[in-house]
């Protein structure tokens, strides 16, 4: 079996404040992640799946080191994560983050100068950190939109913006805390299309979502987390046939439609 | 206002020349100050409202509104000077001076004529273009980077406001005055707290980008020519000597 390029061991995290809530709120778990390993193969489109609460962003914020685990470890091409700011330039160039909400990420006065951030960081020259400007924008097809605002784009957008950001850096792994979220259709498939390109030159693509049609018709793998454990993990196809699973997780089985769900009356 | 403003200076013609339209404003901020004010007031003014509209092609409506605000309060502060209000006689008396008159009109010709600069500089030019002039005019790179924050936090906080006004008017937050004032209080209590968490957010964003103490990004591009520079010093300086000549005829 091929080794993993990206890789957590039991890994448990807590956020700050959380053990107290969990003392006067018996629902409220004190650790966000409660033992998660989680294995990535290189090349490989790997879904997150799990559901609101379960730990899906705080595990994917662990894959380049924005959050250190209280406990257990994560690997990086088979090399334990160096926290030092050495070590955490060095694994951001290979493995780029992308936010749920892109306003958590998005800066600079034009999507251009926002885009350059990355490849400045690194050291680079002006004239080639424009020209990886020009191509992570072109990748989510934006080249056109480069000397405008942030504000003056769609959120679907600034999605696109985000993952611009991230590929500047020409990553290996591009880590996406759910993708479609916000998105309406088109907006969805032209953001999966451009995925399916980067794909498709050999970038490793981890996203979380609880949407399981998505899952099932885009990724090669699933993981699915429930309490801040993964409690399954393989390939997509059979793990997304069991439907037990995927309730006990709190998902939707990609059959069984809202419709389903309401009672006889409202649903005729 | 303030989103069209800033989309009018990303969007002019003159977008990618901001080194000489700053260059021109600059220069016309000069001669407003150091020129005779009766002759070069209304010049620096005509100048600046010709090169805003038809120059960098900014839409009329949008420049003229923008202009009104200022240039109420100029008048407002120009009939303060020209007025005097005694009591006299047990009753209010209303009194014009020609002093205060004169005093008026030179400063506020003068003063509208700085503020039309002003305004053309505002919609031509825009906040990454200014900060990469600052950035080559070696300005201290946190003041920058705190600048550049600052301008994307505004449209952020500008987006959230709007949200929660429509939100609280949706709930009958401004039925009337008290109810308004309570859910405008309650609307910049409810932002400042935001605008902390989106910092916090924005901190953990950038740090998962690689941020460590700077924000480098690249210089917007730039389509400006000798000529265009040319120009920029050339104009101010005629409408200089010109108003100079003019000043010393009305003097006359």
């Amino acid at each position: 079996m091929m080794a993993s390029l990206l890789e957590t061991v039991d890994v448990r995290y807590a956020y700050a404040g959380a053990a107290a809530a969990s003392s006067v709120c018996p629902g409220q778990r004190a650790e966000a992640l409660t033992g998660a390993s989680l294995a990535v193969r290189s090349g490989t489109r790997l879904a997150l799946l799990g559901g609101n609460g379960s730990g899906k962003s705080t595990l994917l914020l662990q894959l380049n080191g924005t959050l250190r685990p209280t406990e257990g470890e994560v690997h990086f091409a088979g090399v334990t994560l160096d926290y030092s700011r050495r070590g955490l330039t060095k694994l951001r160039q290979h493995v780029a983050l992308v936010f749920q909400d892109p306003d958590d990420q998005l800066f600079a006065g034009t999507l251009a100068q926002d885009v350059s951030f990355g490849p400045l960081n690194l050291g680079l020259d002006e004239t080639e950190a424009a020209r990886r400007v020009a191509e992570a924008l072109d990748a989510v097809g934006l080249a056109e939109f480069g000397d405008l605002p942030l504000h003056m784009l769609s959120h679907g957008q600034r999605k696109r913006a985000a993952i611009a950001g991230g590929l500047a850096l020409r990553p290996l792994v591009l880590v996406l805390d759910e993708p479609t979220a916000g998105l309406d259709p088109e907006g969805e498939d032209t953001l999966l299309a451009h995925l399916d390109g980067l794909h498709a030159q050999g970038m490793t693509v981890v996203f979380s979502t609880h949407d399981i049609q998505l899952a099932q018709s885009w990724a090669d793998e699933v993981a699915i987390m429930q309490a801040g454990r993964i409690i399954a993990s393989g390939d997509a196809a059979a793990i997304l046939e069991d439907e037990d699973l995927l309730r006990s997780a709190r998902l939707r089985p990609a059959r069984t439609s809202v419709r389903h769900r309401l009672p006889a009356g409202i649903a005729r | 206002m303030l989103q069209r403003v800033d989309a009018c200076a990303h969007t002019n013609r003159w977008r990618n020349k901001s080194g000489p339209v700053a260059l021109f404003s600059a220069g016309l901020m000069a001669c407003a100050l150091l020129g005779p004010p009766l002759s070069v007031g209304p010049l620096v003014w005509m100048a600046a409202t010709a090169a805003a509209l038809f120059g960098a092609r900014v839409p009329a409506g949008l420049f003229f509104r923008f202009m009104a605000v200022p240039l109420g309060f100029l008048v407002t502060s120009a009939l303060a000077l020209c007025l005097t209000v005694t009591i006299a006689d047990g009753g209010l008396a209303i009194g014009f001076t020609a002093d205060g008159a004169r005093t008026a009109a030179l400063a506020g010709v003068r003063a509208a004529g700085a503020v039309s600069v002003t305004l053309f500089f505002a919609c031509t030019v825009a906040c990454a273009q200014w900060v990469a002039m600052l950035r080559r005019a070696h300005v201290p790179a946190a003041l920058l980077d705190l600048i550049q924050l600052v301008y994307r936090t505004v449209f952020l906080l500008d987006v959230q406001r709007a949200a929660l006004v429509r939100a609280q008017d949706n709930r009958l937050g401004f039925r009337n005055t008290r109810v308004a004032m309570r859910s405008t209080a309650r609307t910049f209590a409810t932002l400042f707290v935001r605008s902390l968490q989106r910092a916090a957010r924005l901190e953990r964003g950038l740090a998962a980008r690689g941020y460590t103490d700077r924000l480098p990004v690249l210089a917007p591009p730039s389509t400006a020519t000798a000529s265009d520079y040319a120009a920029a010093v050339g104009v101010p300086a005629t409408i200089f000597t010109v108003a100079v000549v003019l000043g010393k005829v009305l003097v006359a």
